[in-house]
């Protein structure tokens, strides 16, 4: 900020009140992005007051980055300019809720276990298992376009949200969608704001459709001797009637997170020994139903990894369930604990196709001699977590060459590798948001429209928007 | 030219209702690829709703992935050809020919859609606006018009076969690998072993109840069944004897017309029906019986082959049959049919059982479990014999591949299903396997021959005969 600091200042506290108004040193390194700090931050009260904000901004041209309880704020590159800190997190209410017609309405700033509680009052949920449950909010999951192991039964947020309001960058407040489950009019414009790292608009509200809360739910594990096998585990499931709520292949360096100190965290209960081994792949799979739907699934999930030649087969039930549910919604959260220069990359590639690459990621962490841990969703999103002991420049060197090798891998196998999380330092060394791709040239037209100012969060996504 | 309101007085004319539904009725004519007759009609195929629930129960689907060989996109396509948006042509032929038509997703379909009869129907406007292939036409005119419907030229050809299976024909045949030569080794092994004696011979008798009359029923023998199946028509016979039934086959029955039906040819499936209702009528029976899953599927819906209101009974069939029988009779027919499975559990079974040690693994016929939705019977049955132990075996309620006569005219389909069956069948260590429809049996055999393992195939009644 320029010299008009002080004026800047006051017309923010004008907008937002004194009290919600942080300038201090102290506050502000709270807000920080890879130690680059704001010269403010702010907690809007109301979307009126987002509006405002942001159209202040765009006339005096601040950087803005908009965040929630900033467990995300490390994903993507560092932003060109960071004045100005749009905290959400008073935006925090339930604005409507309608459990007989499954349709929810929530600000940005709620955190998902205060909603998590509301709907499960009324038996039901949202099927958004994130990382950092316990602190996340639902602006921040659904702007970072987190997954959840869910998704196999689900989908991700774009199946379920319905609409939204939201603060362009130039201080319009917008509405997409509406709060039907069958809703057809306009165009979904509230999907592009799903993942788009807060580089098209501010989210001010969010419509969701909700789910039943699954009664009974029970979770089937197998150890498989290669990848391949327990990939062919996958493929015999996905052809069969089941439809099972969790499908993920572990590797074999996920034993070791799961059974170490990180995972024992925010009282989650301890997993049954030797579910997984770090000899072997473990696939695991969650079912959801009745008692005799559960029966079948558990005397089918056994008869098929019987023919795709798994051992080592374990039921989970109850506490079990939970234990080991809540390691597969925590894994990425588990790997950066575990490791002080983890490295994640997320990849997508068709399901059937994964067999190319999860071979390509442990013989790329072994050649550099890196320990690695790989969760693959059956879906077909991978999250391979590269685990250096240190985090040296010589780290930086082995972790990029390993980088190289798989995001190579994925190029052929036709799939997309982006680093979600990496050591900051090490970003500009790498391709964090993956190959340009086509869909490129078309998201710099939208960004033109959406935030003609480039004010919002600049720079900090693919292609420097 | 737009109307504005009508005057106060002024008399519109009004067009009666019934010529507006006709109008209607007519223009959807001239856009449809379908003929009036035996079409798919507009109130069956939409109530499908695209949930796909059906999708992952569609052996076609699961084996091949494809949207358009599936319940929910063979329905879109029949749609689409009634709404003249798609040529009934080679595409539209593949697709629906390429169903089993095992019905799997019509219990797996919440909205209630009778996929069976729609892909019946479609096939019958196949059979009437689609030219196949000289070989084909020759070959389909000669099983369904020709053979299937004269239970004389059955036993001949079954003598023909008979002579090639035991002259050592088939010995010269399988050795000299002219068989391999002609691809048609695998098609040999689904070929049916013909019977000594056939069958024929007990139509018109009755047999005696054993002990206490408890019920009379009458028993459908089928048609290929009399000439390679007659040893499980006997058994069949000495099973309900033994549970104090009196057993009448009735003179006069002919094939139930199943595969006429599966395959579109509507008019002689229908003119079969006619003759059957006509020879089962006589009698005061209990209960209509088969052992045969498809063809008792059949019977029991003989009464969707006659619309309503007669219209679409073909004059040329009725010419060639007794009086024309319309939908009411047909219904009453079929409300007598039971699967011998069914009836032998709803009537309980009053004769001592003698132990036959065997672990067994149970195959679902399509057409008794998703045709018929009989899924517990033949289970009690085979639990009710002591010394058998029944081992669930992955994917029981998945089509073998048999399918009327699908291993046939898409055997490589067929046999790719035959193999992940064979797998899972494997999978139980049962020594034998255990299903209830001859059809089911001989694809079954074949599979034990192909994939060498060992296994024996028996009909639930085989297995009830054991233990006698």
């Amino acid at each position: 900020m320029s010299a008009s600091a002080s004026a800047v200042m006051s017309r923010l506290s004008e907008i937002v009140g004194d009290p919600h108004l942080a300038a201090s040193a102290q506050e502000l390194a709270g807000y920080a992005i890879g130690g680059m700090r704001p010269s403010a931050a702010v907690c809007p009260g109301s979307a009126q007051e987002v509006a405002e904000l942001i159209r202040f901004a765009a006339v005096e041209k601040l950087g803005v980055v908009a965040c929630g309880a900033r467990t995300k704020l490390e994903i993507g590159l560092l932003p060109r300019k960071y004045d100005l800190a749009l905290d959400v997190t008073r935006l925090d209410r339930i604005v409507a809720y309608d459990p007989d017609d499954l349709t929810l309405s929530v600000e940005p700033g709620i955190p998902l276990q205060k909603l998590s509680a509301a709907l499960a009052e009324r038996g039901q949920f949202l099927p958004l298992a994130v990382p950092f449950a316990n602190r996340a909010t639902i602006g921040g999951t659904i702007a970072s376009a987190m997954d959840s192991p869910l998704r196999q039964a689900y989908g991700t947020a774009r199946d379920f949200v319905l609409g939204m309001e939201f603060v362009t960058g130039d201080g319009t407040l917008a509405k997409s969608g509406g709060r039907v489950v069958k809703n057809v009019t306009g165009y979904d414009l509230h999907k592009l704001m799903i993942g788009a790292f807060g580089t098209l608009g501010v989210i001010t509200k969010i419509n969701f459709r909700t789910f039943p809360l699954p009664r009974e739910t029970r979770a089937f594990v197998a150890n498989f001797e290669s990848p391949a096998r327990a990939l062919d585990l996958r493929e015999r499931v996905s052809r069969s009637p089941l439809r099972p709520l969790t499908l993920e292949i572990f590797s074999p360096g996920v034993a070791d997170l799961f059974y170490g100190s990180a995972a024992a965290r925010d009282g989650m209960n301890p997993l049954a020994p030797n579910l997984l081994t770090n000899q072997a792949w473990a696939f695991t799979s969650g079912v959801a139903g009745t008692q005799e739907a559960l029966d079948r699934c558990e005397a089918e999930l056994r008869a098929m990894a019987e023919q795709a030649r798994g051992e080592r087969f374990s039921i989970l039930r109850g506490d079990q369930v939970a234990a080991a549910f809540g390691r597969k919604r925590e894994f990425v959260a588990i790997a950066l604990e575990s490791s002080p220069a983890a490295t994640i990359l997320k990849i997508g590639v068709l399901p059937s196709r994964m067999d190319e690459i999860l071979p390509g990621i442990e013989s790329a962490a072994a050649s550099e001699n890196l320990r690695c841990a790989t969760m693959a969703r059956g879906v077909g999103v991978i999250y391979a977590a590269l685990l250096p002991d240190a985090s040296s420049e010589e780290a930086r060197e082995c972790v990029a060459r390993a980088v190289t090798l798989i995001q190579d891998a994925c190029d052929k196998a036709g799939g997309d590798a982006t680093i979600p999380w990496c050591p900051m330092a090490w970003k500009s060394a790498f391709k964090i948001w993956g190959g340009d791709g086509e869909g490129l040239s078309l998201m710099r037209k939208l960004k033109a429209v959406f935030d003609p100012q480039r004010i919002l969060s600049p720079g900090r996504f693919v292609g420097g928007l | 030219m737009p109307l504005g309101p009508a005057r106060p007085g002024t008399q519109l004319p009004q067009a009666p209702p019934q010529a507006h539904e006709e109008a209607q009725r007519e223009f959807a004519l001239t856009l449809s690829g379908f003929t009036a007759q035996d079409k798919p009609q507009y109130e069956d195929y939409a109530r499908c709703v695209h949930c796909g629930l059906c999708l992952n129960h569609c052996p076609t689907y699961r084996l091949l992935g494809r949207e358009a060989d599936s319940p929910r996109g063979r329905i879109r396509q029949m749609a689409l050809v009634d709404q003249g948006r798609l040529e009934l042509g080679d595409a539209f032929v593949t697709h629906i020919d390429r169903c089993l038509d095992c019905r799997a997703c019509e219990t797996a379909c919440p909205s209630g859609v009778e996929y069976g009869k729609l892909v019946e129907l479609a096939r019958a406007q196949i059979e009437q606006k689609y030219r196949r292939p000289f070989a084909s036409r020759v070959a389909r005119n000669f099983v369904y018009r020709r053979l299937l419907p004269y239970p004389k030229r059955i036993a001949a050809a079954a003598r023909f076969a008979c002579f090639y299976q035991r002259s050592g024909l088939a010995a010269i045949a399988r050795a000299s690998g002219i068989l391999r030569l002609l691809g048609l080794s695998e098609r040999e092994a689904l070929m049916p072993q013909i019977d000594r004696e056939f069958f024929f011979s007990e139509l018109g008798k009755t047999f005696p109840a054993q002990g206490t009359r408890r019920a009379r029923v009458a028993f459908f023998a089928g048609c290929v069944a009399q000439v390679s199946f007659s040893e499980l028509n006997r058994a069949t016979i000495r099973v309900l004897q033994a549970n104090g039934c009196e057993v009448v086959v009735p003179e006069g029955q002919v094939c139930c017309g199943a595969l006429a039906a599966h395959a579109g040819v509507r008019d002689v499936a229908r003119s079969l029906a006619r003759t059957n209702i006509e020879a089962f009528r006589a009698a005061d029976f209990d209960a209509i019986l088969t052992n045969a899953a498809g063809c008792g599927s059949t019977l029991k819906e003989y009464g969707d082959l006659f619309p309503v209101d007669g219209a679409g009974a073909d004059s040329s069939a009725s010419r060639r049959t007794p009086a024309p029988k319309g939908e009411h009779e047909a219904r009453s027919f079929s409300g007598r049919v039971r699967d011998v499975t069914e009836f032998l559990v709803e009537s309980g079974l009053s004769f001592p059982l003698k132990p036959v040690p065997l672990r067994v693994t149970y195959q679902d016929s399509c057409h008794l479990l998703h045709g018929q939705k009989v899924r517990e019977a033949p289970r009690k049955l085979i639990r009710a014999i002591p010394g058998v132990e029944l081992v669930e075996m992955l994917h029981a309620d998945q089509c073998c591949g048999s399918a009327g006569v699908y291993n046939v005219t898409e055997t490589k389909t067929s046999l790719e299903l035959l193999a992940q069956k064979m797998e899972c069948a494997g999978q139980t260590k049962a020594q034998a396997i255990v299903t209830a429809n001859p059809g089911c049996i001989l694809q079954l055999r074949a599979g034990a021959a192909i994939h060498h393992t060992g296994q024996r195939v028996l009909h639930v009644i085989e297995l009830l005969d054991r233990a006698l």
